[in-house]
């Protein structure tokens, strides 16, 4: 047997599986819709976390990923709600109003925007025990902050950025760092103790993207208007005396 | 107008945040998505409803991540119907999640295209015969792991619909060369996860059978 002999049989056997595993979960998935634990192995997860997700839940994961509010179903809405009258329940009848005035309150009144990714190119990650946190940086004065904010979509019209550091404490202080704004996406920049001169702390780096340019976000950063897209990079500045800075800058290309 | 064609103009129109195609086309991939969810979270035996809703949002955005490169990625020339195109990302992607935690922000294929080209040395020739399903399973999820959407996509070609070079070549717009690099890339990737189970402490059975792989 040569060598590509031996490893094109064991592709194949790994094909043999991936072909298993997809009957595997076509079973499974038959279960999870008919809600029959009896036929998912002993220790699954239960049925019911497996059910296929309802209307409500797609309406909420369609709002939260395109910033598209859930479709105010006035006409199924008030079919719900005679179908409702004509079972003579008026329980029934209420829980179908509230429900309606619900979709339309929550309605925004302008364009929401889409879900943002965040990546940070800048500072350190800290570390507890053995494990980096996830959202958790260090800086010392001299290091550079870069973090670049994205759509995850086109985004409709003009978006605006509004960026803020907040403390421990919940105060605002404005960013007093470069934005540069390209193609829909925002880069945050700066250099602790040259153009961003904030205390010793911990510290949040709030953006908040909006379709309307925000008059003072360090007075409205915690009530971001409604459709707004908020985004947090969370760090710890050490005091200068720490030693040699523990984030190496790294600007990384434009956004 | 072709069923494919209308598939194209849904993904264009909800990237373009038409509310009712946004609509449609969550309503439409929800299924594909969430039946490799439940068959991820079914075989660690483990997984909450809030698990189930996560993990199928978190595969949305990687699809829709730099304005839906993945999803536009899918080509129905290529034969996958567009559910099956966006199952097999989310097979992948929802492992990669659970393994190693890694979010849309940072959804980047595991393996560059260039690094295919690195020389990974020639390991031991893997005994078929002598590798558990536990180990297969581990070789399984290393290579879907590894290898990037593409890379994943001809390995399903080669070697799960086992199709011949020429029916790639033809249906991918692919070179016989490419086809071929391919597969060597394949093979390599293989052997490079297979070296990691084996280096890897955790994994004390591939260990303990080294001599027979």
């Amino acid at each position: 047997m040569t060598d590509h002999d031996g490893r094109d049989d064991l592709l194949r056997k790994l094909g043999q599986m991936v072909e298993a595993r997809s009957h595997e979960a076509d079973d499974w998935w038959d279960a999870a819709k008919e809600g029959r634990q009896d036929r998912l192995p002993d220790g699954a997860p239960p049925v019911e976390a497996l059910k296929p997700l309802d209307d409500d839940e797609r309406a909420r994961m369609t709002e939260a990923l395109f910033g598209v509010a859930p479709q105010a179903e006035v006409v199924d809405l008030a079919a719900k709600r005679r179908n409702r009258i004509r079972l003579g329940a008026a329980a029934g009848f209420a829980a179908a109003a509230a429900a309606a005035v619900v979709l339309f309150v929550t309605a925004p009144s302008t364009p929401a925007l889409p879900e943002y990714a965040m990546v940070v190119r800048s500072g350190e990650k800290v570390v507890r025990g053995d494990t980096p946190t996830t959202d958790d940086y260090r800086y010392v004065a001299g290091s550079q902050v870069d973090v670049i904010v994205r759509p995850r979509v086109t985004v409709e019209g003009t978006a605006h950025l509004s960026a803020v550091a907040v403390d421990a404490d919940g105060t605002a202080h404005s960013w007093t760092g470069p934005v540069v704004t390209r193609d829909g996406a925002f880069r945050v920049g700066g250099t602790f103790g040259e153009d961003v001169n904030l205390e010793p702390g911990a510290w949040r780096l709030v953006l908040v993207v909006s379709s309307d340019p925000i008059a003072d976000p360090t007075a409205s950063w915690a009530t971001p208007p409604t459709g707004a897209r908020v985004v947090e990079h969370r760090f710890q500045l050490e005091p200068t005396s720490s030693g040699t800075p523990p984030g190496v800058p790294s600007p990384g290309d434009d956004p | 107008m072709a069923p494919h064609g209308s598939d194209l103009q849904l993904i264009e129109r909800a990237l373009a945040r038409d509310p009712t195609a946004c609509r449609a086309l969550v309503d439409r991939l929800t299924p594909a998505i969430q039946r490799q969810v439940n068959a991820a979270l079914v075989r660690r035996r483990r997984g909450a409803r809030q698990d189930v809703l996560d993990l199928t949002q978190e595969v949305f955005r990687i699809l829709l991540d730099d304005d839906g490169r993945i999803l536009r990625g899918w080509d129905p020339k290529r034969g996958a119907t567009l559910e099956g195109w966006v199952g097999m990302v989310a097979e992948r992607r929802v492992l990669n999640i659970l393994t190693s935690g890694r979010q849309s922000g940072h959804a980047e294929d595991a393996q560059d295209p260039a690094d295919f080209d690195q020389d990974i040395a020639e390991g031991p020739t893997p005994e078929v015969r002598a590798i558990s399903k536990q180990q297969l399973s581990q070789l399984l999820e290393g290579l879907q792991r590894e290898l990037s959407d593409q890379g994943f996509e001809m390995f399903r070609l080669l070697f799960v619909e086992q199709r011949d070079v020429a029916w790639i070549m033809e249906h991918h717009q692919m070179s016989r060369d490419a086809v071929y690099a391919w597969r060597s890339r394949i093979r390599k990737t293989l052997m490079k996860v297979f070296e990691q189970i084996e280096s890897d402490p955790a994994t004390e059975p591939g260990r303990k059978q080294r001599g027979a792989l």
